[in-house]
């Protein structure tokens, strides 16, 4: 064993300076594109999402998965923050941190059930591609479900009787309608969440911090509506950070 | 639900090619979650065991070897985590559950023998080996390695001490950057109760205080304030209370609850020790953080270093836990993922000496490979003269016998 020196290690190792951002391929990221532009993420030009998976940028790389693997690259340091939303962070018991509500891609996940069909008695069959949210909501109630999980689609299911009900996440509730569904009930409301790995909260505070702060800034200031032009992302951060 | 279990088959069920003796196929691979290290990865693993235990042993504490599984009540009765972490079977009516913590399993033994043995002698106790705990949407448990200690006694030099003892740990094994993050769980439960004491008549306070606790763990001020209304606002402070020591230095407590106050000053004795010690750098602090599991009671770090996506160790003071097992005493103590830190480390640790090579006289063939006894003996007495020396040495074929192929290995992992 080596002699034990109790200052040997002070110095930490060298550090990827840029902050890496997983960002959801999907609706969210339209509705998230003003504010992440804003808060100087670098993003591809506007208008021009090729098939890249990969954007860089002086101050951050930015990576694009599927919404649901957000929380997964955050959780596990593959990425040091992300943007999710709610819907997927609650099906997720991702052990991270959500420090920040940017308040945009704002949907209901709702309980809804044909307009024209009496409730039988329970349990219901509820037709859901969010079993978690579904199972907490009626397991909170004492309420016996039987959960159909389903990839996408949901809303057909009661027409097709496979289905008494679904739970479902709905922007204006049109597709509802279209398909003779009305809303029981709202479980939630979900809106795009900035996701923070614990491990980076901690060590990369000088990363981490001011893009906190920025898009913080952003999100609650009026956005102009067209998208401004690719800002010089993340001029002002600091070129090496420190460890923490 | 009546309905068969739909769940596809993991790698480590599909049928293999070899067929065993009566006629199963091996399952190729292993299951996922099942670590199986081996030859250099498997030194580092022990290494880091090793070097932590010496490192408690050093500081006074006595290994407490606990068992692999116990009922799950036990597990059960240290939280809601513990439970939902621990992988349970069945036996003869009782339910059973494998080890996934060592605390409960420690206040067991604790308990146990201060009942037959009243004498208190065992104060400090360390402990290490694998836990199996149910994974978050994995369709199976995963093994980890963990290493810790469990002190029984109240107060700053306790809590203190177990910080430097997982410094030392840490600086032993090489561990680069590391960063020891501090909090004080009184801080967010007092601000959490005076909120809730806050709240209107009616109101479900269960709800609100499972929300709010769910609001502290992600740091998620919009959960904090739906759950508390205005009565948010001290603990969506408190979460910007995170960093250096500046964060204990600049506010005035004293509007605070009494034991929220208690807190920031035991906060900032600590912090004034660590500087003193020179040990600044080496942590931060956090009024907000609870670290997830439901039993600390006072001081809570987590510990983390630049290469690990997920926290390396942590541990805290949690007073209330032993007497949940009949063994009530003040306690403080912490866990490192053995498994976590050696993957932080590279192979510069094995510095072990070179083996001496021993000849063997025989043909590398497994059957009448010919060799003589008299050659065979030879050779295992030079071998039993350099074990008896502590030498390490390697037993190899001596070149250019018939049927030795494929030679002596430069390196090989295993050996028997």
């Amino acid at each position: 064993m080596r002699p034990y020196n109790p200052r040997a290690s002070a110095l930490p190792p060298p550090m990827d300076s840029r902050l890496l951002v997983a960002l959801p391929t999907g609706r969210l990221f339209t509705a998230a594109e003003p504010v992440l532009r804003e808060a100087g993420i670098p993003l591809p030009p506007p208008g021009r999402r090729d098939r890249s998976l990969r954007v860089e940028g002086p101050g951050a790389v930015v990576l694009f998965v599927k919404d649901r693997d957000v929380p997964v690259y955050v959780e596990h340091g593959a990425a040091d923050l992300g943007v999710v939303g709610r819907d997927v962070l609650e099906e997720q018991p991702a052990r991270l941190y959500a420090p920040l509500d940017l308040g945009v891609g704002r949907c209901r996940m709702v309980l809804a059930r044909p307009g024209d069909r009496p409730l039988p008695p329970p349990p219901f069959r509820i037709a859901t591609k969010y079993p978690e949210a579904a199972g907490r909501h009626f397991l909170g109630r004492g309420i016996a479900v039987d959960l159909i999980r389903l990839s996408g689609a949901v809303e057909i299911a009661p027409a097709l009787d496979l289905a008494d009900g679904i739970v479902d996440l709905v922007e204006t509730g049109s597709t509802l309608a279209a398909n003779g569904l009305v809303e029981e009930e709202t479980l939630f409301e979900s809106t795009a969440r900035v996701v923070v790995n614990r491990a980076s909260f901690r060590l990369r505070r000088p990363l981490v911090q001011p893009a906190l702060r920025r898009l913080a800034a952003s999100a609650s200031a009026p956005v102009p509506a067209p998208a401004p032009e690719v800002v010089g992302a993340g001029a002002e951060r600091p070129a090496v950070p420190a460890a923490r | 639900m009546s309905e068969p279990d739909r769940r596809p088959d993991f790698p480590g069920r599909r049928p293999a090619s070899a067929p065993g003796p009566r006629g199963g196929a091996l399952p190729q691979g292993h299951p996922s979650g099942a670590a199986s290290p081996v030859g250099a990865a498997a030194s580092r693993l022990r290494r880091v065991e090793a070097t932590a235990a010496s490192v408690f042993a050093g500081w006074g504490y006595r290994e407490v070897v606990a068992p692999l599984f116990d009922y799950a009540e036990v597990f059960a009765r240290s939280g809601r985590w513990s439970e939902r972490a621990s992988y349970r079977f069945t036996e003869a009516g009782d339910l059973f559950a494998l080890r996934s913590d060592f605390t409960p399993l420690v206040a067991r033994i604790v308990a146990r023998t201060a009942a037959a043995n009243p004498t208190p002698g065992l104060s400090r106790l360390f402990y290490r080996g694998d836990t199996v705990r149910r994974q978050e949407r994995r369709l199976l448990p995963a093994t980890g390695c963990e290493t810790g200690i469990e002190h029984f006694a109240g107060g700053l030099a306790a809590d203190l001490e177990t910080l430097l003892v997982a410094v030392e740990v840490l600086e032993r094994l090489g561990v680069e950057g590391f960063l020891i993050t501090v909090g004080h769980a009184g801080y967010p439960l007092a601000l959490l109760e005076a909120a809730l004491a806050g709240i209107p008549e009616g109101a479900d306070a269960a709800a609100a205080r499972r929300e709010a606790l769910a609001g502290l763990y992600r740091r998620d001020r919009a959960r904090l304030r739906a759950a508390l209304g205005p009565a948010a606002a001290p603990l969506v402070a408190a979460l910007d209370r995170s960093g250096g020591a500046e964060v204990l230095a600049d506010f005035d407590p004293a509007p605070l609850p009494a034991r929220a106050r208690e807190a920031v000053a035991d906060l900032r004795r600590i912090s004034d020790a660590l500087r003193e010690l020179g040990l600044a750098d080496r942590f931060g602090f956090d009024l907000a953080e609870l670290r997830g599991f439901d039993y600390y009671t006072g001081l809570v770090f987590e510990i983390h270093a630049p290469g690990a996506g997920v926290e390396i160790g942590g541990g805290g003071r949690y007073d209330d836990l032993f007497g949940r097992y009949g063994a009530e005493r003040p306690a403080v103590g912490f866990a490192v993922g053995v498994d976590r830190i050696a993957g932080l480390l590279g192979d510069s640790g094995s510095d072990e000496p070179p083996a001496q090579r021993i000849p063997l006289p025989v043909s590398g063939t497994a059957a009448g490979d010919g060799s003589s006894a008299g050659g065979l003996a030879a050779a295992f007495a030079s071998a039993r003269e350099a074990r008896r020396r502590d030498r390490r040495i390697r037993l190899e074929p001596t070149e250019g016998k018939i049927g030795d192929a494929s030679g002596p290995a430069p390196s090989s992992p295993g050996g028997s």
